[in-house]
């Protein structure tokens, strides 16, 4: 059932964010008036405070109500919203906001208005989690300036990616909603180009635009040609349920799984394609099991085939991994994959294994100092091509004199696992990071419960590079050292990333761009008769 | 209830108390067993819940979240109490009105179930009472054609019928329906939407595989009322068709079919969760499955607790409709 | 030994037989496929994965390029044995709790009871995905969770069955010869109910694998690599708009293994149920009667006769030619006149007097050369008409009081609705007539017996109730099929005093029906006495005594028991028994058990023949005469 698993792999999303390429149906002039934009998402987005939610459903609503202080372009340029100007150091960022911006209630929104969002988020006992996936600590300062109209955040260490992650990552509250939390479980107060108007639990939300709406991202506004009136989000969990709304002519777009994709191939329709992933393998280097030898990690490497494996877990539909942070815009968007992953080769592997000391027995299965060479495999379950794809992996490493033991678990008892740490050596997963930063806690540092590097993972020489690159600003060469970082996971097979996925999204009488955290951008929504 | 050993006068005269009204007697004691069935769920729905590994909290914030903030959310769902005393605050809340927070939701559980019982229970209900009134009458009229062993070619096709009907999955069903009514020929809803035409597919996929099912307990149930001595008694009096059968063979077959009526509720309930995911329906089917798998502790409870309170409180409400049909049935649990 | 036979002819009807070949046909494949196509089922072809069906793969290919049709059938394994596993889990643990009542005192029975019904009610697919949660998902977790949803169900039926065998003569015998609980639950009880639970446990096996595929559809069945039927339906149901054959392969194999085990089971179910065994109609079903039956000679009927039939012949169809059980009977009764029909079980005198009173199931068929009730033959009336003649003017009294009485309806209903169909009598009216009636068969407090269920009355009050109701038109002729041999010897007296009484008052005829030859000489003016579907003597009861004609006739006097017998046991010391009514031999029936039988007798059917003087008819080759010699003649007080 493809909704349980959508809505329990939200948990791996880290954060994410915006698209892929679209394509054109057509040029088209009949721009309609008035228009309602109808689109799903996979269950009720639950409470919609926008600091509290990590829920990739309750932000593709809050989107629409909520701006942020800056907001990224296709091209990955970082844009104006609330902010007009902005000011860059290694640990710190300024924001001027632009004047004459209102909440929906009609208040101006003021520097300290902004200001107070991100001490809010500081505080503990806000439990918000904004924390660990916009802004990496709670280890910072605000200042703000009411008649400048600034607002300035500063970070105990280094951060590479403040204006991104504070600029877009977080967003703007309203004074009213902010004092009383409550208060934004099924309402909303913010800034952004729509306000929240109608709710009924698990069926739909309706959010209703605003007129006096001048802010948006280049200069948007609510008053152009085409924009809709009104935006409906239907629940609808089943993606062939969609199919057949969308078909049906209820929906305005709609973004099915790969077998229903099958259905629209062919339609004269506008598209829109997103990118999702990288899946990748991790092995568990805690000392005592056989893949902290790296000999063993990279013969496992060695027996996959790479490309089989994309075409198996992404049905066909994905593109090779080429980087840990994929989501377009990327900001660094180099290709860090290729030429740095051994190639497909199992009798290489299988002699990589004997020089390491395994060898073969009788039984098919390789051992050292009558240890068996036995590798649990633990990967979530819920969707069958994932699944698919594990048993192509054990075939492959069983081939190679890998006994292997496959671990299949629901989201919350795989997380378990893999943050236990003692009952696994391979794991296969889904890790979106916006920024290669946000990897940096899944490959280094502590182990949990103290930290997030969850795969026991110390690589020197990521290490080192990562802190150059912390430092380093994008624009000053900052996502070279990102890629080099990378490469020096994926050459000691710490990390082995296989595949994206890509989605499409298809719409009739409606065109639209990418946005942030892989939702559609509100003010790019442009409606035909 | 009074031991045997302090009988004497008082068990004499409760006795003679049962005797004069075993109606009333009959319902204190399925009310007290009603209740005693409730505690035990409460403990049940309670106790199996947190067996579920896994930690519900990481698994809503996700790998990146750092132990500070999931250490302030268990504080704040109360995870960090020891069990019993997660229990003594779950009992309180419960008589208070307060059934905690829904943590993949972060709403209060009372508004997430509160928002869809009615969806479901609109859907549940109506297939009930679609399914009792079917398969009753369906099942009669082929127990009325076939008794005796009359009519082999339509045993043949009612058996057969009803056979593939009940056996076939409801979702499988509930996908055909919607291929064929939904996307071929575009008449029905394909999805929940207000009004009535949006029930019609769902309802038929929920309730067509327990028609058959009950049809053919029904039909069962009919033909040995119908080979019965009182069958021929009123037979013998030259009744008309309508007599004989809606009045003496009808009461005597609603007693194994209501009380297999008020199982196949739970059936339903079970059978929502596959159509309610199928029709995009904003009920509690979905959540039961999601909260259970998230481990969301509050809301899985709350259902649970619901869903065993409204299966035992229907068969409660059978076994009294029984005693007024059916007054036998009182004396047998005497 | 009649089990088994009953079991082998169950399954040749069509769905017998075509469920043993299916359920035949899938344990063959579960042992053979995974040999046959497991290699092709696990070959996988990535470039072509999730392929439509094509001549290659006609159900196309999975998600690694794997031939679906080969999966199906290997997955044929997997599929039933978790099924089978799960609901022998659930039959285990079923049984063991439903048998518990039985030796439990009654508080800690009771307790049982309750949690059967507790159990029963909780819906057993929340039950299923909490515990595949818990045990995590995998087979285990599916068999232990259906299992323990399908084994309330087995709980109460062995409850229900427990509790009746626990209820019956034998044993109550070893409670009394002092048997433990546990010896009489594993000796008597448990072998008693074997059969309808493992019935049960093959049509569970059909639901098992439909519950075991809404499992996998959540994703709590089975896991990868393994699959079964649920798993391969599941991940192809996303596809169904686009590949819909690959949906198709596992669907169809469900429905089909479904509908052979259920199939199955209720084949099975039906040959062993205790029901009435059912009749299969032949092509050859005979309209007309066969050869050796004949009609009876005229019988002498007055011209105010209430009944006179000629040559009634009742026939079933049967496995080898038509059954007779009646054969071309003949006789009268006078209007006042109380005859008795004499005879041991299956002689055709229940069904003789049913066919006169149209009441004979199907698929019996009644032939009459002439019927005349009250001067007209009921088959010559609008059906309207006649079920008005039959409905107030034939009163039927049935044996067995605790059953022919409705006992869902209250009794001012079943007596009233006679008069309110009939004779469109007002309700105030019908309920007035019915408290009269009720009076005149001596119940006490008429008024209150009118709201009042058949269960709480005893016995001989349910046979004055129903007396009553066949008062309740205007009787000229009572049938009276051993209205008293469920009732005890002083109830059977106050009964038969009401009988005579009843006569008395309205001047109905009573054709009663007994297989006690003293109380029916006792009750009425003339015996009639039927062996093997004939009547074989027609005699005045007053002469009776003097001496009787037909050997069988003098067997059954010599018979006659005292008081002190119990007259609820069939007759048992005339030696042999009677004829199989299916195959009745040629000549007369009871020449086998005849003392005095010849080789004629053997032969030819002796034909009834009349003595013109006394109206007395016999048929027989050696009739004897005089006073039957060893009779322990007590008479049985009626009066």
């Amino acid at each position: 059932m493809k909704g349980i698993r959508v809505a329990a792999a939200v948990a791996l999303v880290v954060s994410a964010a915006a698209c892929g390429s679209s394509s054109d149906g057509g040029e088209r002039t009949d721009l309609a008036d008035s228009a309602t934009y109808v689109t799903t998402i996979p269950a009720d987005p639950g409470n919609l405070h926008p600091l509290k939610t990590v829920r990739q459903t309750t932000n593709s609503v809050d989107t629409f109500a909520y701006d942020t202080l800056v907001n990224i372009d296709p091209s990955g340029t970082v844009v104006p919203q609330l902010a007009q100007d902005w000011h860059v150091t290694d640990r710190s960022v300024t924001f001027t906001l632009k004047d004459g911006i209102t909440c929906s209630d009609g208040s101006e929104l003021t520097a300290k208005a902004v200001a107070d969002n991100f001490t809010w988020i500081k505080d503990p006992s806000n439990a918000s989690s904004v924390i660990g996936s916009g802004i990496p600590s709670t280890d910072y300062t605000v200042k703000y300036d009411n008649a400048a109209g600034t607002v300035t955040i500063t970070m105990g260490s280094p951060f590479g990616f403040l204006l991104e992650g504070a600029g877009t990552g977080v967003r703007i509250v309203c004074p009213k909603g902010l004092a009383d939390p409550d208060s934004l479980a099924h309402a909303t107060d913010g800034t952004g180009p729509y306000v929240l108007t109608d709710y009924a639990a698990d069926d739909h939300l309706t959010l209703s635009v605003r007129d006096d709406y001048t802010w948006g991202p280049n200069g948007a506004t609510t008053d152009t040609p085409g924009v809709p009136d009104q935006v409906e989000f239907r629940v609808v969990q089943n993606s062939t349920t969609a199919v057949n709304l969308f078909l049906s002519g209820e929906l305005t777009d709609v973004t099915p799984n790969s077998s229903d994709q099958a259905r629209l191939e062919g339609r004269d329709a506008f598209t829109l394609d997103t990118e999702q992933g990288p899946s990748e393998f991790f092995f568990n280097e805690r000392d005592g099991f056989p893949t902290a030898d790296p000999d063993v990690r990279q013969a496992l490497t060695m027996a996959l085939d790479r490309e089989a494996l994309m075409a198996a877990e992404t049905e066909g539909e994905g593109t090779m991994a080429d980087g840990l942070a994929v989501i377009a815009p990327r900001p660094c968007p180099k290709d860090t994959v290729s030429g740095h992953l051994p190639d497909h080769d199992a009798e290489a592997a299988g002699e990589l294994l004997d020089q390491a000391g395994w060898t073969m027995g009788s039984d098919g299965v390789r051992s050292k100092d009558g240890e068996d060479l036995t590798v649990t495999l633990s990967y979530p379950t819920g969707e069958p091509a994932i699944e698919a794809a594990m048993e192509l992996v054990r075939g492959w490493w069983e081939d190679i004199g890998v006994s292997v033991e496959p671990k299949g678990q629901n989201q919350t008892a795989f997380l378990e696992t893999l943050f236990g740490g003692t009952d696994w050596d391979a794991a296969f997963l889904n890790v979106q990071i916006a920024y290669p930063s946000d990897f940096v806690a899944f490959a280094s540092g502590p182990t949990p419960p103290n930290g997030q590097n969850f795969a026991g993972i110390t690589n020197p020489t990521y290490d080192r590079l990562t802190a150059e690159a912390a430092a380093t600003p994008t624009d000053e060469g900052g996502c070279d050292k990102w890629a080099a970082a990378e490469q020096a996971l994926f050459e000691a097979a710490d990390v082995v990333p296989i595949s994206n996925n890509v989605t499409v999204t298809y719409a009739d009488n409606a065109e639209f761009g990418p946005g942030i955290w892989n939702i559609i951008e509100p003010t790019s929504i442009r409606m035909y008769e | 209830m009074s031991s045997e050993a302090a009988a004497g006068v008082p068990s004499a005269t409760i006795a003679g108390f049962a005797e004069r009204h075993p109606t009333v007697v009959f319902l204190v004691r399925r009310t007290a067993r009603m209740i005693v069935a409730l505690v035990v769920l409460l403990v049940l729905s309670f106790s199996m819940i947190h067996l579920v590994p896994g930690d519900p909290v990481r698994a809503q914030l996700g790998p990146r979240a750092p132990a500070s903030l999931v250490e302030q959310r268990q504080a704040e769902l109360g995870l960090d109490q020891p069990l019993p005393q997660q229990f003594a605050d779950y009992v309180k809340g419960l008589f208070t009105g307060d059934l905690g927070m829904s943590s993949s939701s972060d709403l209060p559980v009372s508004d997430v179930i509160g928002q869809r019982l009615p969806h479901s229970a609109a859907l549940a209900g109506i297939a009930f009472v679609v399914i009792m009134l079917l398969s009753i009458t369906i099942g009669m009229a082929a127990a009325i054609l076939t008794r005796d062993g009359r009519g082999r070619g339509t045993e043949l096709t009612f058996t057969t019928t009803t056979g593939f009907f009940a056996t076939i999955p409801e979702f499988v069903l509930g996908v055909g329906l919607v291929y064929l009514f939904g996307v071929e020929l575009q008449v029905l809803p394909v999805a929940y939407e207000p009004g009535v035409a949006a029930y019609i597919l769902p309802v038929a996929a929920l309730s067509i595989g327990s028609i058959a099912a009950l049809a053919r307990i029904v039909r069962a149930e009919t033909l040995d009322a119908l080979g019965s001595d009182y069958m021929r008694t009123a037979r013998s009096k030259r009744l008309p068709a309508r007599l004989l059968y809606l009045r003496h063979a009808l009461p005597n077959m609603l007693t194994s079919t209501l009380t297999l009526g008020g199982l196949l509720l739970s059936g339903l309930i079970g059978g929502t969760v596959l159509v309610e995911n199928v029709f995009a329906w904003p009920g509690l089917g979905t959540a039961v499955v999601d909260s259970v798998v998230a481990q969301d502790y509050a809301l899985a409870q709350a259902i649970m607790l619901l869903l065993g309170a409204t299966v035992l409180v229907v068969n409660l409400a059978v076994d009294l409709i029984l005693g007024v049909v059916d007054p036998r049935s009182t004396i047998k649990e005497m | 030994m009649a089990r088994r036979g009953q079991t082998r002819a169950a399954l040749r009807t069509p769905v017998g037989v075509v469920s043993l070949v299916i359920v035949a046909g899938l344990v063959i494949l579960a042992i053979v496929a995974p040999i046959i196509w497991g290699e092709e089922a696990r070959t996988t072809d990535v470039p072509h994965l999730l392929e439509g069906g094509s001549a290659e793969h006609p159900l196309g290919t999975d998600n690694l390029g794997r031939d679906l049709l080969a999966r199906t059938l290997v997955a044929t394994r997997l599929s039933l044995v978790l099924a089978i596993l799960a609901v022998l889990v659930g039959a285990v643990i079923g049984v063991t709790l439903g048998a518990l009542p039985t030796v439990l005192g009654t508080r800690a029975s009771r307790a049982t009871a309750a949690l059967i019904d507790f159990t029963l009610a909780y819906p057993g697919l929340l039950l299923a995905m909490f515990l595949a949660v818990v045990l995590g998902a995998g087979p285990l977790a599916a068999i232990l969770a259906l299992g323990i949803a399908s084994a309330p169900a087995f709980a109460r039926l062995t409850q229900t069955l427990a509790a009746s065998i626990a209820g019956s003569d034998f044993v109550a015998a070893a409670s009394v010869l002092g048997l433990s609980r546990r010896r009489i639950l594993l000796r008597h009880i448990l072998p008693n109910i074997a059969e309808p639970i493992i019935l049960n446990v093959t049509i569970a096996v059909g639901y098992a694998l439909l519950a075991m595929s809404g499992l996998s559809f959540l994703g709590l069945g089975i896991q990868p690599p393994s699959y079964d039927w649920g798993r391969l339906l599941n991940e192809s149901l996303d596809r169904i708009y686009v590949t819909p054959e690959a949906a198709l392969g596992p669907c169809v194999a469900i429905v089909i293994a479904g509908l052979a085990f259920n199939g199955l089971g209720e084949a099975l179910a039906r040959a062993a149920s205790t029901r009435v065994p059912r009749h299969r109609p032949q092509p050859a079903m005979a309209e007309d009667r066969p050869d050796d039956v004949t009609t009876e000679p005229d019988p002498s009927a007055t011209s105010d006769a209430a009944l006179v039939v000629k040559g009634l012949t009742v026939t079933f169809p049967g496995e080898d030619g038509p059954i007779v059980p009646v054969r071309g009977i003949s006789f009268s009764v006078a209007a006042g006149e109380r005859v008795a029909i004499v005879g041991e079980s299956g002689s055709g005198k229940t069904l003789m007097s049913l066919a006169v009173a149209q009441l004979v199931p199907h698929p019996g068929v009644v032939t009459v050369d002439r019927l005349s009730f009250l001067g007209t033959d009921p088959n010559d009336l609008p059906s309207a008409e006649r079920d008005r003649l039959l409905g107030t003017s034939l009163a039927m009294v049935f044996q067995d009081t605790a059953t022919c009485l409705n006992p869902a309806l209250r009794l001012g209903v079943q007596l009233s609705e006679v008069v309110e169909v009939h004779q469109r009598a007002r309700r105030t009216d019908a309920v007035r007539r019915a408290v009269d009636r009720l009076r005149s068969v001596r119940l006490s407090s008429p008024e209150r017996r009118l709201r009042q269920f058949p269960h709480e009355l005893s016995g001989g009050m349910r046979q004055r109730v129903v007396i009553a109701v066949g008062l309740m038109g205007e009787p000229r002729l009572v049938i009276a099929d051993e209205p008293t041999s469920s009732l005890d010897v002083t109830v059977q007296r106050q009964i038969l005093r009401l009988l005579r009484q009843v006569g008395d008052d309205t001047g109905a005829s009573c054709l009663f029906i007994t297989h006690d030859i003293a109380v029916a000489t006792d009750l009425c003016d003339r015996v009639l006495v039927m062996y093997a579907g004939r009547i074989v003597e027609d005699i005045d009861a007053a002469s009776l005594w003097d001496g009787p004609a037909h050997p069988y006739t003098r067997a059954l006097l010599a018979a006659v028991p005292d008081l002190e017998t119990d007259r609820t046991v069939a007759l048992t010391s005339i030696p042999g028994r009677p004829p199989d009514v299916a195959a009745i031999p040629p000549g007369c029936a009871f020449a086998a058990r005849c003392s005095f039988a010849t080789d004629r007798c053997h032969v030819e059917i002796p034909p009834l023949q009349v003595d013109a003087e006394t109206s007395h008819r016999v048929a027989c080759w050696h009739p004897q005469q005089g006073r039957v010699a060893t009779i322990t003649r007590t008479k049985v007080e009626a009066t």
